[in-house]
């Protein structure tokens, strides 16, 4: 196969192996979840399972690694970065470490909330920046799903979905139509987005 | 060394490649009339099955598009403000009309021009700096001096990204032929300069999902004016 076709048959596989990886992630939470006594097993599972996708990948996908958005905007003098993807950027990745520790101290109730209410803060940082259209329909529906879960704790597949909806926004800054559907679709999964307008009689 | 400030910048071009864009020749048209819908000022240079080309013509930002890649450049830009917000807009029209999601290279060029009085002035800058190190006595075996210098290298960064530097001394014409009563100024125009050429590219492919043609020439144009500040000190 040429460099060229390559790159393409091998972008779409590292993709499909990475869909693959949030599957196994959020199917054996919802077992945790569902069968508590299996915690144990389904974490072992997990791991095996996790390790397995690791090793096909390096076995079979050849490195097709895409330039970071850090290394395009690459700036060669000190002080703080002015440009805006990388501010969004920057945003994600300062925020995503509350996740991270709320996922690892999932257990500790008082470790998790307090990481999570750090956490919801996100949504106003990008309150100051102006965001092209779909990406600002993401945010607006982040802030709704992290409204609707006011009044009791956030449960693990919700953190985890967090997790992966942050990571697509952190490569995905100029959004298409398409993401901007799969981030809906998830957080519609796992929240209850349509609040605000619950109880609203629409006249037809 | 001389004052980054004083450096005229003379040409920039952002030019993106991509594969698969065989899509070119079902929606040439649909393209060019959504840039017009856009930016009525465009005017079609010319169109083919090959490439297109565009410009606007007050602040002569020209647009090339082809099914394998998107140039867009702009002579003697007042600032990055008008060329990067075309750049944005027609790149994003273009790849949503041809399905493009990635570019295989980004590849983003100044063109700046320094006056000096001749190309002696040029030569000693380059020595200065330490990019000619060629010996009086070396150059006195062959002849009497050197007239055109002219010195090109590219620095990687770990085989993410690049720059290609060109530096040359260039003693130009300025020929125009206008009638008789016609009266024009080329005060402008410097014929004497050392040329600055960089152009930033990219060695990895580029998701369009994090391209932003604003944020990219503005990144780039501070970057390399750093740049001179550290090779000519």
């Amino acid at each position: 196969m040429g460099t060229k076709q390559s790159y393409k048959t091998e972008e779409t596989l590292a993709e499909s192996i990475q869909e693959l990886r949030g599957s196994i992630t959020a199917k054996t939470i919802e077992i945790a979840t569902n069968a508590p006594h299996l915690l144990q097993a389904t974490e072992t599972l997990q791991t095996n399972l996790l390790s397995e996708v690791s090793g096909f990948e390096e076995a079979h996908v050849t490195s097709t690694e895409k330039l970071a958005a850090e290394r395009l905007y690459e700036s060669a003098t000190t002080g703080k970065p002015e440009i805006y993807t990388l501010k969004i950027i920057n945003i994600i990745k300062e925020y995503k470490k509350y996740l991270l520790n709320s996922i690892e101290n999932y257990d500790d109730e008082p470790t998790r909330e307090n990481e999570m209410t750090l956490f919801r803060t996100i949504v106003y940082e990008f309150d100051y920046l102006h965001l092209d259209d779909n990406l600002r329909d993401a945010i607006t529906a982040l802030k709704t799903a992290l409204f609707s879960v006011s009044k009791e704790p956030f449960r693990r597949e919700q953190i985890v979905s967090l997790n992966i909806i942050v990571d697509i926004i952190k490569q995905n800054v100029y959004m298409s139509e398409s993401m901007l559907i799969k981030i809906l679709n998830m957080l519609d999964d796992n929240f209850n987005i349509a609040y605000p307008v619950e109880g609203l009689n629409i006249i037809e | 060394m001389f004052n980054v400030d004083s450096l005229v910048l003379e040409q920039i071009i952002l030019e993106v490649r991509f594969q698969h864009g065989y899509l070119y020749w079902d929606n040439c048209g649909k393209i060019w009339r959504d840039i017009l819908k856009k930016h009525p000022d465009v005017e079609a240079n010319s169109i083919s099955a090959e490439s297109a080309s565009l410009v606007m013509k007050d602040s002569e930002i020209g647009l090339k598009f082809s099914h394998d890649n998107i140039n867009i450049s702009q002579p003697y830009p007042d600032n990055l403000k008008l060329f990067s917000e075309f750049a944005d807009s027609s790149i994003n029209i273009i790849t949503g009309h041809l399905n493009i999601d990635a570019f295989t290279r980004v590849g983003n060029r100044f063109f700046y021009t320094l006056r000096v009085n001749d190309s002696s002035e040029a030569m000693d800058l380059l020595k200065k700096a330490g990019f000619i190190n060629c010996s009086d006595e070396k150059i006195k075996e062959i002849g009497d001096q050197i007239k055109e210098p002219h010195i090109k290298f590219a620095i990687t960064k770990s085989d993410d990204i690049g720059h290609t530097f060109s530096f040359r001394y260039l003693d130009r014409k300025l020929e125009l032929k206008m009638p008789k009563p016609v009266k024009f100024d080329t005060s402008q125009f410097i014929n004497k300069v050392l040329s600055l050429d960089v152009d930033f590219y990219t060695q990895k492919p580029v998701d369009l999902a994090i391209f932003n043609a604003k944020d990219l020439t503005k990144n780039n144009k501070r970057n390399i004016e750093q740049y001179f500040k550290i090779l000519f000190q």
